[in-house]
């Protein structure tokens, strides 16, 4: 490396106004402010200017003279002309393998579990051996890519190491493509680096501490938003974020590891360029990795968990919610198709998604007269109005699936402000109610998380009973179940530090 | 000038190459004091007038003149020996230096075709610099060759491994500007090395540029002793060769660029670069 020391401002005006500009602090942005009023700073800068002897430099036409570029290197040497800085030149497709061969068998949604992140490995892992020649993936991440069970990966590479090693050393290898250092910022700069100048990636975070980069991935945003709208800049591959080890299930970690917030950080850019997905079972979590390692010139966030969760769609099923980015589940609700619904249970994320499965199994029981419709959201950005990001949905779509007047109990898995500030102009957004995360966090149970910050599918049921018109009076009884749930459940888990029985077996139609 | 190289090692630029850096280097200079400050009368074929001058005056002057310098260093060195190069711009405000460069080389022109490499074109490349409807102040993604905005402060050292990672034949040289060597991210950039595989990866050439100055006030690597910079550098695994400018040039013009990279010293002028980003051999206990 090279240590150069140049005084800043060199070769500009020494002083100006009678004091030093050179080689000081003065000269970091314009060194003579005021050319155009003063007739001293005028003079000052064209001395300055001549002190170059231009006429040496340039012919009559302005042309650089042969002198100055003797030592130009020419074509796709020089600086400005590298491909390497127009990486879309050297980008190839991906070699990904059908999601299929790395899906789970469904046979009936909600009675088996599996961690999507370690389903996800599965494809990762073949992604890695296909570009085992031809080495244009990596995945990043601090030190969690086997904390968030991606660790398959470990069977096509290694992780990048150049010092010391000892025998109980695990993965490290002089040529691994999976790089793991304690710094988000270095993941994020290299992966940035990486893509830039034409190859793939994924980047694997704790989702609290994706916040770390906020600053970064706004610049990446501003970079891929601009470089869209050049056309010699060609479109180079994805960001991809993949946030894991999520708010709702940081058992052994606590509050300090709980902010689902940088989603909301992300949907304030560029609608041209952010995506934010969250798939609710391993399947989606698949297909929308396919999706996002196809895509082009976005920064695309999945959240999406790493403990046990319920498989609710067929890899068929999956790919075409997928698609739609937002749908009903016909399976989970109890409409006849003859009449509107009396609720709406809308949910975004896996946790959410079990809880509000939960509510419909126990509103099935409980309150079977109830025409209830599921809905599940995958694209966030499907909240949205249509003219306001591209994959907005046009409100007569939103109309159709939230209703413009039932009561939607929106089951989110972040800050709930977030949907309200997404749905705000909808016609039905007076009748939209949010759960979601409020800050009430520690180290608990699983089912507490949900508890504390009223996600609960007990909760959820209350919600539904005091928001449809004139069923508050006629389902107090149930409503006094579900409250006596929640006290029950207080009790237990201070008692037995495990969540209740009913929680934990709980399957749906079970 | 000094530089580490011992005084038995000899000089390695003529008297007639070092002028014609000199020239691309003074070129460079002109135009981007030209794009911060001109609108009109580009090559100055008669008296400056008020009218000449652009009514708002935005820009960064102060690192400008040192990335001519590397920028012209460089092109000698990709010339010499044939490199595939790529830099990467930390201190990116300072935008009118690569621009300049840029169209120099003319890799401006065959990007945008309406910015010839002429009179006209370069009236169009001043005015164009931070005015309304023309380019960023900053080295942007419509700066030609770049991948790193001028705003992302911290991470040009980053950027430059992230380009270097799986590309065998290609040398990322990487400008880091005082300022932004004081923030965290670039602290952690260093260990970069750690990480470059000298099989499958390019390398990395880091340029810490110290001129010493912020917006207002000095920079921590510029004003700590010389010899501490020395160790911290090391202590991160690197092997800085150190040069200083010293003098201002005579009023009468300029002096040839006091400055010779020192990788040039003894090293060849053929075959692989010098991978100065390198790890020592690992050392297990």
């Amino acid at each position: 490396m090279i240590v150069l020391r140049t005084p800043k401002g060199w070769t500009g005006p020494e002083e100006v106004d009678g004091v030093p500009v050179e080689n000081t602090w003065r000269s970091h942005q314009v060194p003579l402010p005021g050319v155009r009023e003063n007739p001293e700073h005028l003079r000052q800068l064209e001395a300055w200017l001549r002190s170059y002897r231009p006429a040496e430099l340039f012919d009559a036409d302005g042309r650089p003279t042969e002198r100055v570029l003797a030592r130009v290197p020419e074509g796709a040497a020089r600086l400005g002309s590298t491909p390497y800085a127009n990486g879309g030149l050297l980008l190839r497709d991906l070699p990904l393998p059908d999601p299929a061969d790395h899906a789970v068998r469904v046979d009936r949604p909600g009675t088996t579990l599996h961690e999507p992140t370690k389903v996800l490995g599965g494809l990762l892992e073949s992604v890695m051996a296909a570009t085992a020649d031809r080495r244009d993936f990596r995945v990043v991440g601090p030190d969690e890519t086997a904390s968030n069970r991606l660790d398959a990966l470990y069977r096509a590479t290694g992780k990048a190491w150049q010092a010391g090693t000892l025998p109980t050393d695990e993965h490290l290898a002089h040529d691994g493509r999976v790089m793991e250092v304690l710094s988000e910022h270095l993941c994020q700069g290299w992966l940035e680096g990486y893509l830039l100048t034409g190859r793939h990636g994924l980047f694997s975070s704790y989702e609290a501490f994706a916040h770390i980069v906020d600053s970064m991935v706004n610049q990446h945003i501003k970079w891929l938003r601009t470089s869209r709208r050049l056309p010699w800049r060609r479109p180079i591959a994805s960001l991809n974020y993949l946030l894991t080890s999520h708010v709702w299930r940081q058992d052994h970690n606590g509050f300090s590891h709980q902010d689902p917030g940088f989603v909301d950080h992300i949907l304030n850019k560029s609608p041209e360029v952010v995506r934010v997905y969250l798939p609710p079972d391993s399947n989606t979590l698949l297909s929308v990795a396919d999706h996002v390692l196809r895509s082009r010139d976005y920064v695309n966030v999945i959240v999406a968990g790493k403990q046990p969760t319920f498989d609710w769609l067929t890899p068929r099923e999956a790919r075409g919610h997928c698609a739609r980015g937002a749908g009903a589940w016909e399976w989970a609700g109890t409409e006849d198709g003859s009449r509107e619904p009396d609720v709406v249970l809308a949910c975004a994320g896996d946790v959410p998604t079990q809880e509000t499965l939960a509510a419909a199994d126990l509103i099935r029981r409980h309150l079977p007269e109830l025409a209830l419709r599921v809905v599940n959201v995958v694209d966030i950005a499907r909240m949205m109005p249509d003219t306001e990001h591209p994959h907005g949905m046009p409100d007569a779509e939103y109309d159709a699936l939230f209703t413009r007047d039932r009561p939607v109990i929106f089951a989110y898995h972040g800050y709930p402000w977030l949907i309200h500030r997404l749905a705000y102009r909808r016609h039905g957004h007076a009748h939209l109610h949010v759960r979601g995360y409020k800050e009430e966090g520690t180290t608990t149970t699983p089912f507490d998380m949900v508890v504390r910050n009223d996600l609960d599918r007990y909760r959820l049921v209350m919600d539904v009973i005091d928001r449809v018109p004139g069923l508050g009076v006629r389902a107090v009884a149930v409503r006094q179940e579900m409250a006596d749930a929640r006290t029950r459940h207080h009790a237990w888990i201070r008692e037995h530090g495990t969540d209740l029985p009913e929680v934990v077996d709980w399957t749906w139609g079970g | 000038m000094s530089d580490t190289r011992t005084p038995s090692d000899p000089p390695v630029l003529s008297d007639d190459e070092l002028s014609a850096l000199d020239a691309h280097w003074r070129a460079a200079n002109y135009l981007a004091v030209g794009q911060i400050y001109l609108m009109a009368n580009p090559l100055l074929t008669r008296p400056l007038v008020p009218e000449d001058i652009k009514p708002r005056l935005l820009g960064h002057w102060g690192t400008s003149p040192g990335l001519n310098l590397v920028h012209t260093h460089l092109n000698r060195v990709i010339k010499d020996r044939d490199l595939n190069a790529l830099c990467v711009w930390g201190p990116g405000h300072g935008g009118p230096a690569v621009l300049a460069n840029s169209w120099l080389e003319g890799s401006y022109s065959e990007t945008y075709p309406d910015v010839g490499r002429d009179a006209e074109g370069m009236g169009l490349l001043f005015k164009q610099f931070s005015f309304p409807g023309g380019v960023p102040s900053h080295v942007a993604p419509e700066t030609p060759g770049s991948i790193h905005e001028g705003g992302e402060l911290g991470y040009s050292l980053a950027h430059a491994y992230g380009a270097a990672f799986d590309h065998p034949d290609l040398v990322v040289a990487c400008v880091i500007g005082d300022g932004e060597a004081e923030t965290g991210p670039l602290a952690a950039s260093w260990h970069g090395n750690k990480f470059l595989d000298p099989v499958h990866d390019g390398a990395v050439l880091p340029i810490l540029h110290l001129n010493g100055y912020k917006i207002a006030n000095p920079t921590v690597l510029a004003r700590i002793p010389e010899d501490e910079l020395d160790r911290l550098l090391r202590g991160y695994g690197h092997d800085p060769c150190s040069s200083r400018a010293t003098t201002r040039p005579p009023s009468t013009g300029h002096s040839p660029p006091p400055w010779t990279p020192p990788w040039t010293g003894s090293a060849p002028t053929s075959g692989p670069p010098a991978r100065t980003a390198r790890p020592s051999a690992p050392t297990g206990p």
